[in-house]
């Protein structure tokens, strides 16, 4: 796998794109600044959010017990999985036991983290991704880039080539109406003839065992009243106590992710309907060893709102993909690394730590902290050695102020001593695009002692 | 009040102008300030980079030139930060804790603990300002885009004080600049990418002087507008407090 | 923490992931103090809920009539329908053929539904949603959904300002389904382009009645 730096200096090969993409994204964060700004109580919202989901957190096992207690009571069955393995294993033994072909699913970024897709197409069973995004990634045999908009880093151009490839529409110069009017014939008649449906879980409430989905598309919905089985997956810190939390949930979802006051759809489940069966899978895969944590913990109060992801300048330049992880951006790289470290070493560096990720968060995960912190126990466990051993050199210089002074007279000569292709060498990474700075002659230590 | 002055170690070394500039300044505001000569840097390069542990000795030494200094004023928000919210990893004891409280950035502590304020700077140039992120969320010396509160910036407050200066409106307000320490080096390609869309937002503006309370954003987007021979200047933002021109 | 169990009869059992799971969590929760206060939200702001409301459900790409008591119901609706084939629950069309939902009726000809005609049962002023639920949909929950124009009655009076005040008059919620509904069917994820009538509806009207009675 590629280290996000390696990765993004692929995708900035292509400087136009880059600019495309950047702009994409970042007219989704000038979209939020409109909807959160025309709530003047939007900061107490955010504090409140986090409030909830602390508490969420300090009793997480008393709530995902009464949560289970209601649905069972409503007739929802509900199972838990310890992995992704194991939840994808109930899955497919959910569908098998309903002789299940044909599946639909709508957006749900947990079945992405268990690889739910690849594994039940492994028993023959047809999965079609419903949300308009994902079916294009899906199409297009990629993973999602982003976490709300999965085919945000796609030309409609390509898309309407890929169209044309693998559904056989008509080519149309990428008219986004077209290709919409395309999708929907064709998924039309996979919701009409689907043997179940599954969905994610926005929001769990504890009080009433329901759940919450939110669309813009209503493809969680079509999928699951007309098929006879519904699976909804959700991650451990999915719940919230009651259902007046949702009120404050809700206001900050959409206006988070894109500005919207609220999805078309926020559809409440409850019981199954007359003659369906509901199941609810409950997955740790990791969730509950970083609750151990004190510095990591908070990172579970995310609602996958992505507005990290669209604030962040890194990201909006390189790309979901450049991380190599389910969720990319700011949250994906602090959630990431505790799934697997060694793999994920790269994404806490992947920042400028400038903190504009903090700032949009609607339930306030100092992700920036936590991209600190990561660093330092990787940097434990994984030292890169080069790094290490400049840093071992600057530890030796700025402890000893005599030393210091001499090396900053010997690095200005050569700055301005040295012909500039030695200089500018190809070890000197600052140099490749970059100008050193002027050496000047005197130190400003230099003049203040002469001064005095 | 005796104030002590640290100059992070890039401007001691590469831009002692700035450093000069400071002094004078506060020196003109009045400010009895003193420059420890046995100080080196806050620590940041390496506990950024997630070496925090190779950074205490060099904290330690920070707190040994200042701990007989009633507060510590610095032309750096990002070291300011530094020493605010990371010299956690040091012994805490009464010396440590006081300097935590009491470093300031430069413009932070111009407009928040000197009581009067008679700036008599003068610039005929059109000025954009870089809010470098350290300072703006970090520090709060002004109010990020990200929230929604009263808008403020001591940084804007005090340039709008220079007389002739046109502070210029940019398209993107408080986006990163690329620097990020060690992150030029190690995602270089993004680095660049990130300056030279600083650049391009401030040129499209007509922006003449680019000015931050970071010397390290101002270094990078230097190093990127000298490469490629772009019209604009930069400055730090204690060189046009204290400019007569 | 055993893995397995030892049983009465002397077998092993497996400790289940449930339990594990649950174990872990009870191991590793923080056990912070908060507090959490939401009536600091109930600001009231009802004076201008109806225009808020038609303002924030044109935003979300959704249409509204406002009624006044001269207007006849059924004939705004028939109007709207316009000749195409259409599901009313709300009794207000009484002189034309409604689709009938016998039993035997697979839900797959539902798509031949053109509009539904659904009651509302609250409205928020911050978004222009509607909610409904099973009783207002008669547990016919594919309706709203697969139909290519939404039509919802709602009456002004049933307006709350904000997401909290729909939670508090929604209280302790029985039915099995709800939805807040407050637009029709889109999506932009054709190159950010917004497109109405992704899978769903191409069109949402709420019309409001009771605005004469409340002048």
């Amino acid at each position: 796998m590629l280290t996000h730096s390696q990765a993004a200096k692929e995708f900035n090969k292509d400087e136009s794109r880059v600019d495309w993409h950047d702009k994409a994204i970042w007219h989704l964060r000038q979209n939020r600044d409109l909807g959160v700004n025309k709530i003047p109580n939007w900061q107490q919202l955010r504090e409140t959010a986090s409030e909830i989901k602390l508490n969420v957190l300090s009793h997480l096992d008393t709530y995902l017990e009464e949560f289970e207690k209601m649905a069972l009571s409503n007739g929802v069955h509900v199972h838990w999985a310890l992995d992704g393995d194991e939840h994808n294993k109930i899955v497919k033994d959910i569908l098998e036991k309903h002789s299940v072909q044909k599946l639909v699913k709508s957006k749900s970024m947990l079945t992405e983290e268990c690889n739910l897709n690849p594994y039940l197409e492994k028993y023959s069973i047809e999965i079609v991704d419903t949300d308009l995004g994902e079916r294009i990634i899906q199409l297009a045999k990629e993973k999602p880039s982003h976490i709300t908009a999965p085919a945000i880093h796609k030309k409609k151009e390509e898309i309407d080539q890929l169209f044309q490839k693998m559904l056989g529409t008509p080519p149309s110069n990428g008219d986004a109406q077209f290709l919409v009017n395309a999708a929907r014939t064709d998924l039309r008649k996979k919701f009409l003839n689907a043997d179940a449906a599954i969905t994610g879980v926005n929001f769990a409430i504890a009080e009433s065992g329901g759940f919450v989905v939110c669309t813009n598309e209503g493809n969680a919905d079509l999928g699951v009243h007309l098929a006879p089985v519904h699976i909804a997956c959700m991650g451990i810190e999915k719940i919230i106590p009651k259902l007046e939390h949702l009120g404050v949930f809700l206001r900050l979802l959409a206006r988070s992710a894109n500005g919207q006051s609220i999805t078309s759809y926020s559809s409440h489940f409850f019981k199954p309907r007359k003659g369906q069966e509901m199941h609810i899978v409950i997955v740790d895969n990791g969730r509950s060893k970083q609750l151990a944590s004190e510095d990591f913990r908070n990172s579970l109060k995310c609602i996958r709102c992505g507005a990290c992801m669209n604030t962040c300048p890194i990201y909006r330049r390189s790309g979901g993909h450049s991380y190599g992880s389910t969720i990319p951006g700011p949250i994906g790289s602090i959630l990431s690394p505790n799934i697997d470290l060694k793999k994920y070493s790269s994404l806490p560096f992947a920042s400028t730590l400038c903190g504009s990720c903090t700032d949009v968060c609607p339930v306030k995960i100092d992700i920036h902290s936590q991209l600190y912190k990561w660093r330092q126990i990787i940097m434990k466990e994984h030292p890169n050695r080069v790094k290490q051993m400049a840093m071992k050199t600057n530890q030796k210089v700025f402890e000893h102020p005599r030393l210091y002074n001499i090396v900053g007279i010997v690095m200005r000569r050569a700055i301005k001593l040295l012909p500039k292709s030695i200089l500018y060498n190809k070890l000197n990474i600052w140099g490749k695009q970059r100008d050193l700075p002027n050496a000047p002659k005197k130190s400003f230590k230099e003049w203040y002692n002469e001064r005095s | 009040m005796k104030v002590g002055l640290f100059i992070p170690c890039y401007i001691d070394q590469f831009y002692p102008q700035v450093g000069v500039a400071t002094l004078e300044l506060l020196e003109k505001l009045g400010v009895n300030i003193y420059y420890p000569k046995n100080q080196t840097c806050c620590g940041q390069p390496m506990a950024n980079s997630g070496f925090e542990c190779y950074s205490k000795d060099t904290c330690k030494l920070f707190i040994k030139n200042f701990r007989e200094y009633d507060y510590v004023v610095t032309p750096s928000g990002s070291c300011a930060y530094h020493v605010r919210h990371h010299y956690n990893i040091i012994e805490q004891n009464e010396n440590v804790t006081h300097l935590r409280k009491n470093t300031f950035e430069l413009c932070d502590f111009i407009a928040n603990v000197m009581e009067t304020l008679h700036l008599d700077a003068s610039l005929h140039k059109k000025v954009g300002l870089h809010q470098s992120c350290h300072g703006l969320r970090g520090l709060k010396l002004g109010q990020g885009s990200e929230l929604v509160s009263e808008p403020h910036s001591i940084a804007e407050s005090l340039l709008l004080k220079v007389q002739g200066l046109e502070l210029v409106s940019l398209n993107r307000k408080d986006e990163c600049c690329g620097f990020g320490g060690t992150f030029a080096i190690t995602e270089e390609a993004i680095s660049i990418k990130m300056g030279k869309d600083r650049l391009t937002d401030h040129i499209k503006n007509g922006v003449e002087i680019i000015t931050a309370t970071d010397m390290s954003c101002l270094m990078h987007l230097e190093g990127i507008s000298k490469r490629n021979n772009l019209p604009i200047e930069v400055k730090h933002i204690a060189e046009i407090l204290n400019s007569q021109c | 923490m055993p893995q397995r169990k030892a049983l009465k009869n002397g077998t092993m059992k497996e400790v289940n992931s449930r339990t594990k799971i649950l174990y872990r969590i009870k191991e590793n929760k923080p056990n912070d103090k908060t507090n959490i206060d939401l009536g600091q939200f109930f600001i009231d702001d009802n004076e201008n809920s109806v225009i808020n409301f038609c303002e924030n459900l044109v935003d979300n790409d959704g249409d509204y009539l406002i009624l006044d008591r001269a207007d006849n119901l059924q004939e705004v609706l028939l109007k709207e329908i316009n000749g195409r084939s259409f599901a009313d629950l709300t009794g207000n069309i009484v002189d034309h053929q409604s689709w009938s939902f016998n039993g035997l009726i697979s839900p797959k000809k539902w798509s031949d539904i053109k509009v539904s005609i659904i009651n509302g049962i609250i409205g928020v002023a911050e978004n222009g949603a509607v909610w409904l639920d099973d009783d207002s949909m008669q547990n016919i929950r594919t309706l709203p959904f697969i139909v290519d124009h939404t039509i919802f009655i709602l009456n002004v009076k049933q307006i709350v300002p904000t997401m909290h005040h729909a939670y508090e008059a929604l209280g302790k919620i029985k039915t099995g389904f709800g939805a807040f509904i407050a637009g029709p069917s889109k999506t932009g994820d054709i190159e950010q382009n917004l497109i109405i009538g992704a899978h769903g509806p191409m069109s949402h009207l709420v019309i409001l009645v009771g605005s004469s009675d409340s002048q």
